[in-house]
């Protein structure tokens, strides 16, 4: 008996289910930053994503540069060269960040998008489309990302599918720069140390604050008690080390007088750096 | 025809002499975002890469920057990376990045940047820069002054002498060899847009782990520049200049600016969050490590300084003691005209240069304790940084648990 091909109409699906991508915001900026000096006549901006495909198959994206191109009507032409020689630059400095996609500004996906995916799944398997509406279309910046599947029929290819995958934001490297910094379109100067560690103590109380206001309600019944937050409260008060009052004076005192010695050394120095400048000085007079 | 344009033209050249000093660097978040991917990535490698922007007036605007390849001593590799770099920029400008050089940004440890290479890079891409300028406004000058071929040929000689700059040059050359009005306006617009000033910004992996942004813009001191141009660091000619330790480098305030787009989507993206990272960062109670570092790095120092003073007192020690064999030659030599008065004979004169004892010592250059003591005081201001953060964590601990 023959065996019989049936001819399916299927997606080839490569394990995609389970994909996700994650942006770092320097990329966020940098497209931002390309958009805002486009070429005058030009609708969008588009790049390349470099990256890192992490073991668990989520796509890590780290890096991103624009590439220049012509777009009329139904026609979207790329610098390939262009692409290919910043490709090589980029990868002088850090050979472990690959081509893992392409950006474009934009809502969502466009006509012209598949044939750059086409182009784009040639340079790295499976890549990633990112579409940032820097244009605030629906009023909020949407970020997507999407990976392509083809439509196939048997052999024959029919379509490609945009299919969106789910995006995280890594924003803890924004985070550790601080967003007042990066929210506003001006900051006059760096918070210092003590300015940093006054905010910090600032929102500290504040978090305080609120966690007395809750518990107070709850108690004098104005709020429905929620036992998960109560679960995170006992946690957050069962985190603090039981010290008998003496061991932990000592603790505390041990280390208070050791920064004090370290600061009584550092000025001493700074004492002597002075001492040693007059000297110097005085002795030339001979 | 000609005359009208090529006096404004000068004029424009002349104009460009004046310089208002540098206030203010303005990073972009894009900017900072780039500096610490790269920095963090390869630390604790020290890595460099160069900054890109534009001079406006006391200004020094920083919109884009590209990372170093890390460096490797061999001479292949190094002409390789300056074709990088000239590659870089060429495909920056392509998307409208400014690509003027401003300077450059390093990472480092725990502060521990100011070195004799540091001021060296410095005078590089001063030099580089000022280099451009100077060639750039010639150029223009001498095809209006005198446009004859041999000038333009000696031009393109020069020009072509000092490589690692090519590119202000090459387009100036252009210009003046099309001799059309807008490549020479093109040239120009360099000249104008280039930059005189250059800053370093160091970023230091290590102190941002504890909450703090460890950014900073430094610039070598002009009177400092004079004086390492004519590599003279007796401590004569430092208190004649009134030049101190402090006076080495020079730190600029930073501010930051972010295109409104960016600010929009960030504020979108991230809702006012009470908790973030760098408030985790901030309250982490061990500091010790960090301290301990600095203290290790303090205590080197010290004993660099200490090596530093003792070379002084070896060269006092050989001064007092060719000043003693002088003045004792002296005498001799007084007693003896003395002698020779009584005879009735010519005295001898009294200076003899040929004599050893007269020929001058050496001083050692001071560059280096000066260098040091910067150091050691940057250490001091960090412990003290350090540890008075660690006191209120303290405290506040101490509160928390007696309630």
């Amino acid at each position: 008996m023959a065996v019989i091909e049936h001819t399916v109409l299927q997606f080839s699906t490569s394990s995609s289910s389970s994909l996700s991508a994650k942006v770092h915001p320097l990329v966020i900026f940098n497209i931002c930053d390309c958009y805002v000096r486009r070429p005058d006549q030009a609708e969008r901006v588009i790049g390349t994503l470099l990256g890192s495909v992490l073991p668990d198959g989520t796509v890590d994206i780290r890096n991103s540069y624009a590439v220049p191109h012509n777009e009329s009507a139904d026609q979207v032409a790329l610098d390939i060269d262009y692409h290919h020689n910043m490709l090589i630059s980029q990868q002088k400095v850090n050979p472990k960040e690959v081509i893992v996609g392409w950006y474009s500004t934009g809502f969502g996906v466009t006509g012209g998008s598949a044939l750059i995916h086409e182009f784009y799944s040639r340079e790295a398997p499976n890549p990633v489309h990112l579409t940032v509406d820097t244009g605030f279309r629906n009023g909020e910046g949407t970020i997507k990302a999407y990976v392509s599947v083809n439509l196939s029929l048997g052999d024959r290819q029919l379509a490609a599918q945009f299919q969106e995958i789910p995006l995280d934001l890594r924003m803890v490297e924004a985070e550790r720069v601080g967003y007042d910094i990066l929210k506003t379109t001006m900051v006059d100067k760096l918070p210092t140390d003590l300015e940093g560690m006054e905010a910090s103590m600032e929102r500290l109380l504040a978090l305080i604050d609120d966690v007395y206001k809750y518990v107070d309600n709850v108690v004098e019944s104005r709020v429905e008690p929620d036992n998960n937050i109560g679960r995170f409260l006992l946690d957050a008060v069962a985190s603090l080390p039981k010290l008998s009052p003496t061991a932990f004076d000592k603790l505390v005192n041990d280390s208070l007088q050791d920064n004090l010695l370290l600061l009584y050394l550092s000025s001493i120095t700074r004492t002597q750096l002075t001492l040693a400048e007059k000297l110097n000085t005085a002795a030339q007079v001979l | 025809m000609a005359t009208p344009v090529a006096r404004s033209f000068l004029q424009v050249a002349a104009t460009e002499e004046v310089a208002s000093p540098l206030r203010v660097v303005q990073i972009e978040g894009l900017v900072i975002l780039k500096i610490i991917k790269h920095c963090k990535e390869f630390s604790p490698a020290l890595v460099t890469g160069q900054l890109l922007g534009l001079d406006v007036g006391s200004v020094l605007e920083v919109t884009n920057c590209f990372p170093f390849p890390i460096r490797e001593e061999d001479e292949e590799i190094e002409a390789d990376g300056a074709n990088y770099q000239l590659e870089m920029m060429r495909c920056l400008r392509e998307v409208n990045v400014d690509n003027n050089t401003v300077g450059w940004y390093q990472s480092t440890l725990l502060g521990s940047f100011q070195t004799v290479e540091l001021i060296e890079t410095f005078m590089n891409y001063q030099n580089v820069i000022e280099l451009d300028n100077i060639l750039v406004v010639n150029a223009i000058k001498s095809t209006f002054v005198c446009p004859s071929p041999e000038k333009l040929d000696s031009l393109k000689i020069t020009t072509s002498a000092h490589e690692s700059s090519l590119k202000f040059r090459k387009r100036a050359v252009q210009g003046i060899g099309n001799k059309g009005d807008g490549c020479v306006k093109e040239a120009i617009s360099y000249s104008r847009e280039n930059i005189r000033r250059c800053v370093c910004i160091i970023y230091d992996p290590l102190k941002s782990n504890q909450g703090v942004l460890a950014l900073k813009a430094l610039k070598l001191s002009d009177s400092f520049m004079e004086l390492y141009r004519t590599n003279n660091f007796t401590g004569e000619k430092l208190r004649e200049k009134n030049l101190s330790w402090v006076d080495i480098f020079e730190e600029i305030p930073i501010k930051v600016s972010n295109s409104a787009l960016i600010s929009a989507f960030m504020t979108e993206l991230e809702a006012d969050t009470p908790v973030v990272q760098c408030d985790y960062d901030r309250l982490q109670l061990s500091t010790s490590p960090f301290l301990e570092r600095n203290m290790e790095f303090l205590i080197e120092c010290m004993d660099d300084l200490s090596m530093e003073q003792q070379k002084f007192q070896y060269y006092y020690r050989n001064l007092s003691r060719q000043q003693s064999q002088q003045q004792a030659w002296l005498q001799k030599r007084r007693a003896e005209n003395m002698a020779r008065k009584a005879t009735g004979e010519e005295p001898l004169p009294e200076e003899d240069p040929s004599n050893p004892v007269f020929k001058p010592l050496p001083e050692p250059s001071r560059l280096d304790s000066f260098l040091i003591t910067n150091q050691i005081s940057n250490y001091c201001n960090q412990i003290n940084g350090v540890a008075g953060q660690s006191f209120s964590r303290l405290y506040l601990t101490k509160a928390l648990h007696e309630n």
